[in-house]
This record gives C-alpha cells, structure tokens and sequence, in this order.
C-alpha cells in the first residue's frame, strides 16, 4: 500500500503537540518581535519587563517598555508602565493584526537603565529622492543664510566725516559749469572778432560821408545826378549786406546760447543726484529690515526646519516603502533572508491595523497622583503598517498639556494618505503658550540676541503632496523682553535697536518654507520689519538730516565758483554781446534810412533838374 | 558529529543495498531537494514533509537529501533570489496569480511573496521530476554495477577497524535489544 496512515496519524499528532508548546512560548516570541521591531526603528536598544498574549480575551499587555536613549545609552528616552493591545484574533490567519483598542498608562522620559542601551552602528540608510533632496536645499538655504550682512547690523554706522562722503563722489557738474563758462567766452571773443570784419567790409561811416557829400551842391545836368543817385543806392545795397551778416551773426549767437542755457540746466540737474547718491550713502536705504528679520529669527529657524524635514523623511521612508525604479503596484520590504513583495491591490491589506484608539495619558511629577506634570489625549484612527494599502488615510489627533515646561498645549492634527499615486501629508498644529525665552533666535557670536520672558503661540500648516511643500508658520510674541547685553556694540544699529526692542513687546512673525523645482525657499515675515524699519527712521532722521544739510553745503561750496562763473558768463553773453550786434544792426538801420533819404533827395533833384532842361529847350 | 556522519552513512548504505523500492528512495531524494533549497521554515516545508509522511517515501533518504541540498541552497540562494524577484516583479503576467495566493486567510503564512520562497519553491517544482528520475537511475545502477564492488572496497574495510565503527555496532546492538523489549 501506498499510504501510511498510522505514521501519518502520529506525525500529526507529533505536530500538533509540538504547536501546543509553541503556543506556551508565545509571549516570549512576541516580546523578542516587539523589542527587535521597535529597536529596528530607534537604533537603540528596546526591553520589555514582561508580555502577555492572550487568544482567549484576544489582548497583548507589555508592562514596562523602556526604549534606550540614543544620546545616553545609561538612561531611556522613554518608559512605558502599562500597554494594552486589544486584537482581532480571525484577521490574524490572514497574517494580520488588527487592534480594536490601544491603551498605555505611566509615560516617564529619562528614566535609569541598568544595562547600556547602545547598539552597534548601523549601515548608512540609501539616500531617497525626498531626504536627497531635502538635504541639498537646505544646505544651500544655510549658505544663503550665512551669508546675509550680519556685520552690518553690529557695524552699521553714520559717517561723519562730509569730506570722506564727497570723496566718494564725483560732482560732473563742476566739470559742466567750466565748459559752460569756457565756451561762452570763447564764443564772446569770436562775435568780435566777426563783427569788427563785418565792419571792415564795408565801412559805413566812410559810406555815409560820402554819401552827404554827393548831396551837397547838387549840379543842374541831370545826368550826373542821376548818376549821384545810383552811387547813394550802391551804398544802401552794400549796407544792406553789411546788416544780413549781423542778423546771420545773431541767430547764430542766440543758438549758442540756448545750447548753453540748456547744458547749464542739465548740469544744475546733476548737483542734484549728487545730493540724492550723497544722501543714498548715509541714509537708512542701506538697511535691509527683511535680512534683520531672517537674522534674528530665520537663522535659527532654519536648522530646526532641516532637523524636522530629516523626521518627516524617515517617516515617509518608513511608511511609503518606496524604492527608487520600482513599479507603482508594488512595494519591496528587504529582509534578512530575500525580498518581501507587496503587491497594492485592493484585495491586499496592511498586517498590522490600529482602527481606532481614543485614550489619554497623565505623566505625573514624583509619582504624585495629584500632581500631573504631562497630560496627553491621542486619537488614533487607521493606523497601519503599509498606509498605500489602507482604505482610509492614517489620522492621529494629538493633544499634549504640560505644566511648567517650554510649551503649556500642544494639539496636533496629522492626516496621512499614502495611497498611490500621489503622497499626502498634512500636519496642523497649533502650540500655546511657548516659553519666549526657549524661542531661538539671533547668531551665536555673530548676533547673540536673546529673548528673556514672554510667550508664544504657534499655528503651523505642514502640506506635503507630492513633491510639492508648503509649510507655513505663524508665530504671534506677546510680552517678550529682549536681552541684548552680550551683542557687539560697534555700530550706531546695535544701540538703536536695542531702545526700539524695548518698545516692542507684541508681535507676529511668519515663516514660509516651499519647495520649487527641487530647491526651497524660505521667506520671513514679520510686523516687527515695520515697526524696525519706523523705529530706525524715527531715531536715525534727525541725525541724517544734519549730515544731509552739512553734505549739501558741502557739495554746494564745491560746485558754487564754477557755477557762478558760467551763470556770469551766460549773462554776459546775452547782455554785452548780442546788444553790441544789435547795437550795430541798428546802426546799420539808421545809416541805410538816412542814405534813402538822400536817394529820394536826388531823385527829386534829377526829376526837377530834367523838367527845367526840357522847359528851357521848348522855349 | 563524526559518529551522526558514520550512522547516517551506513543508514545510506543499508537502504541502498536492501531490496526498498527504489521509486521510494528517488522519491525522498526528490522531495528532500525541495525542502533542502527552500528557507526551513516555510509553511510549505511543513505540508511537503506531510506527504512525505503520508505516502510510502523514506524518511532517511528524504533527510539525507535535505542535508545535502541545504548546503547547495547557501550558494543557490541569491540565484533563487532573481528567480523570484523576476517572477513575481517582472513577470506581471503572473501577479493575479500572486495576488491571490497572498490574500485570504492561511496564505501569507506560506510567504510565497517572499523571492527566495517563491524562487526556490518554483525552482524545487521544476527540478522534481529530473531529480526523481535521475535517482531512480542512481539506485538502480548502484545496484547493478556498484554494490559488490564497494562492499569489497578497502575504504569500507578501512572504516570497519575504526573505534566509530565498533561505537556503531554497540549503539546497534542496544537498539536492537530495546526494539526486543518494547
């Protein structure tokens, strides 16, 4: 016969005591599968005092879980009293574990441990898209951060030294008002010059001499007064040239001077933008408020902002499981022994399923019952070891209240979607009552100010979709009192600030971080950067306005001679010189009018002349 | 562990020189291929060593093979790994067929989402047949043409004057008179 029967019966038999007994050593397999998985996560080591599965009331107790602090193997970063895991016992054939109700009582951080909670170091992590990234961008927001003028706000000063200032400038319209006043004398010898060859040309006087000559004894032949007559109209042409080159000499002299009188304006311009970069050197324009905003608040803020973005990464790693070039259908969980292949289906579910869980917890100072020191209040809704295959996304509520600690309430709102195709991460929070004082802010050493009393409350809007980041941070001060003892004091700003912090007490400031094109952003904003910028025009006005009118005088002194010079000269040019040619137009003028007289004079004669010949012939 | 490696040698031995099926040696060499690639603990394991138990296979020769075949899967394991990496990945013809025997109850236990499970079972699959057929012809050679030969062998001889060897005899001796008295 082909079967056994019998040894296949004691087989079974053999198996199912051998699974009876398992059954027993259960606890101690989920205590190692527990400690090793949460040492996985935290890289340190993890002990649970005692555990206890039950099938029958399906529920796990873990009394005492102490995780290993990372920063001091000899003490925990946090100690669990009670857990309480309620399970579903059918999914648990489907190799799922699904928790109906999660609850943990005593939270105590920095506990003693006995034993060293180091483990060995583990091998770096494979670099991913995200934490790349992330990393790359804020290590080129640092730079940009450490190179904002941090000097300028500890040396910042008002010079005052004017000849230094004018040193620094250049003054084109001294330069403008020598050429003015060089061009018009040249142009003054040169009308001179032509009028006196104008009058050369034909010598007026000489003209109308002659010209009362010929009418003084008039003949009687009326062809030698005909004669006279045409020699005085001779004249009068010759005149008549002479007073066309003086008017040619006077248009052309009025357009000099319109040239003249329009370089004068352009330079006039010029001593003003010398006043206005004079001004531009000294005054508060040099002051940026923005980059004070970012030194005394984004500095700090920045590193904080990397450490967090480092966080979120490691938890979409661990919650995304994705792997660069693999498929979107599929996720791949390395193992000690081959590859575990998830295929995302709708048929697939996560293993491990925290539906809902409402519980809160009181951390108490001492032991003391009546005195509780933290209180928490979670809401735990669809948590899941594989978030891609969940139906719903992960949603946790956080609320946290402390007693004399650097936050008072802290209430966190996260909503996880991990489903393909798009990553979704949504965090809102909102912190009250921050310890002012605990807020970083300034530069060590560079700008070491410092916040000593007052509070804060943050609202924080964390959206993470895709590759797309926006995070926005609204932090509103109220009752701060700034310390600025141990900042330099080698400037004129240092001073000025400290008195106008003195005044501000309340006040809002606004971070906003956004990832573009695989780089981020960070803007800083604030009402301070207005009430700065007030503050510092307020107390430096005075002070720049007495620099501003010793400048101006300054530069007036330095520009004053040349100035003067080629308004006189412009004076001149058109007082003196174009009277003198219309002077000589005019004279030309009454020459030309009294030789026409004389013309007529003639005519008449010659006409009267040749009457009396013809009269005298008849007779 | 000298002595485990004796007694199983001359456990071989006796079953290749008495008159057992040689199908059912074949058998057990075939099925201890399968489980010996595999990981240990594997759910399928544990239903192959069921019918090994079930059907009239030999228990020594299957965990002969086993042993043999373990110390092979050492090497054979990253080849089992791009096997199934390439099964379950990259053949997507394929990955209904995964879904399902992942999903549902008792499936996951057999972790056949995992490559060198599936790489390995799939490979055990495909090498069973060869691997049955090729032991049968090993056994019926051995006793056609070797088994004399090697009972006459000095290296059989050599073994016998060896102090492992008169250990051997007694243990035999003691698990005969303890078969006696049950």
């Amino acid at each position: 016969m082909i079967i056994r029967w019998k040894f296949f019966i004691s087989v079974l038999i053999f198996l199912g005591v051998i699974s009876w007994v398992l059954v027993f050593c259960l606890d101690g397999m989920v205590k190692s599968a527990v400690e090793s998985g949460i040492s996985s996560i935290t890289n340190t080591k993890t002990d649970v005092s005692g555990l206890k599965v039950s099938l029958l009331n399906s529920s796990l107790r873990i009394h005492r879980l102490e995780i290993a602090s990372k920063a001091d193997p000899m003490k925990n970063t946090i100690e669990f009293s009670d857990i309480t895991i309620d399970f579903q016992t059918l999914p648990l054939l489907e190799r799922r574990f699904i928790v109906d109700d999660f609850s943990m009582t005593g939270i105590q951080w920095g506990t003693p441990r006995k034993t060293s909670g180091a483990l060995p170091p583990r091998a770096p992590r494979e670099e991913t898209w995200y934490s790349g990234i992330s990393d790359k961008a804020f290590a080129k927001l640092e730079d940009e951060f450490n190179d904002l003028p941090v000097s300028q706000l500890t040396t910042f000063s008002i010079p005052d030294n004017v000849d230094e200032i004018l040193s620094r400038l250049d003054f084109p319209a001294v330069d403008a008002f020598k050429k003015i006043a060089t061009d018009a004398q040249e142009l003054k010898a040169n009308v001179k010059v032509h009028l006196k060859e104008v009058a050369d040309l034909s010598d007026e006087k000489k003209l109308l001499s002659e010209a009362r000559e010929l009418t003084k004894n008039v003949p009687q032949d009326p062809a030698e007064v005909l004669r006279r007559a045409e020699m005085i109209r001779s004249f009068i042409n010759k005149l008549g040239e002479q007073k066309t080159e003086y008017e040619g000499i006077l248009s052309q002299l009025k357009k000099d001077y319109e040239s003249a009188e329009k370089t004068y304006r352009l330079a006039e311009t010029s001593v003003q933008q010398t006043y206005r970069r004079a001004r531009d050197l000294v005054g508060v324009k040099a002051l940026d408020t923005r980059s004070i905003m970012k030194i005394i608040f984004g500095t700090q803020w920045v590193k904080h902002a990397h450490e967090t973005m480092k966080m979120h990464s490691q938890l979409r790693r661990v919650l995304s499981h994705i792997t660069q070039g693999s498929d979107e259908g599929i996720e791949i969980y390395p193992r000690a022994s081959g590859r575990d292949v998830v295929f995302v289906s709708p048929k697939k579910k996560p293993s491990v399923v925290l539906t809902k869980s409402e519980f809160s917890v009181n951390v108490l100072d001492g032991g003391d019952r009546k005195d509780i020191e933290q209180r928490y209040a979670l809401d735990l809704r669809n948590i899941t070891s594989a978030p891609s295959l969940s139906p719903e996304p992960m949603r946790a509520k956080i609320q946290a209240m402390f007693k004399d600690m650097m936050v008072a309430e802290v209430s966190l709102d996260a909503h996880l979607d991990y489903r393909r195709p798009e990553l979704k991460d949504i965090f809102r929070a909102d912190v009250r009552r921050i310890r002012a004082s605990d807020w970083p802010v300034g530069i060590p050493k560079l700008f070491p100010v410092k916040i000593t009393s007052g509070t804060a409350d943050a609202h924080v809007e964390f959206e993470f979709v895709g590759s797309q980041l926006v995070w926005k941070n609204v932090v509103k001060f109220q009752g701060v009192q700034w310390d600025f003892s141990e900042v330099p004091k080698a400037g004129v700003l240092t001073p000025l600030l400290e008195k106008i912090f003195a005044d501000i007490s309340n006040f809002t400031v606004g971070f906003t971080l956004n990832s573009r094109n695989q780089a981020i952003d960070l803007d800083v904003s604030s009402d301070l950067s207005t009430l700065i910028q007030a503050g510092v025009s307020r107390l430096l006005d005075q002070k720049l306005k007495e620099l501003e009118d010793r400048i101006r005088r300054a530069i007036d002194g330095r520009i004053e001679s040349s100035k003067a010079l080629a308004a006189q000269e412009l004076k001149d040019l058109q007082g003196q010189t174009m009277s003198a040619v219309n002077a000589q137009i005019d004279a030309v003028n009454a020459s030309t009018g009294e030789l026409k007289k004389s013309l007529d004079d003639l005519t008449r004669k010659t006409r009267d002349a040749a009457e009396d010949k013809i009269k005298s012939g008849f007779q | 562990m000298s002595f485990f490696i004796l007694k199983t040698f001359y456990n071989l031995l006796k079953l290749l020189n008495s008159e057992r099926n040689p199908a059912q040696l074949a058998a057990a060499v075939a099925f201890g291929m399968m489980v010996g690639l595999s990981p240990f603990v594997s759910l399928h394991n544990l239903v192959i060593f069921l019918l090994v138990c079930l059907f009239r296979v030999n228990l020594t020769m299957f965990f002969v093979s086993l042993g043999v075949f373990k110390i092979f899967a050492f090497v054979l394991d990253p080849v089992f790994d791009l096997l199934g990496y390439g099964l379950l990945v990259d053949f997507k013809a394929l990955r209904p067929l995964w879904i399902a025997v992942t999903s549902g109850p008792i499936w996951p236990y057999f972790r056949f989402n995992n490559t060198i499970v599936i790489g390995s079972l799939v490979f055990g699959v495909i090498a069973w047949i060869p691997t049955y057929l090729g032991a049968l012809a090993a056994v019926k050679a051995y006793r056609q043409h070797w088994r004399e030969s090697l009972k006459n062998s000095k290296l059989l001889a050599t073994l016998k004057t060896t102090p492992l060897y008169s250990m051997y005899l007694k243990y035999e001796s003691f698990k005969e008179r303890m078969s006696v008295l049950s």
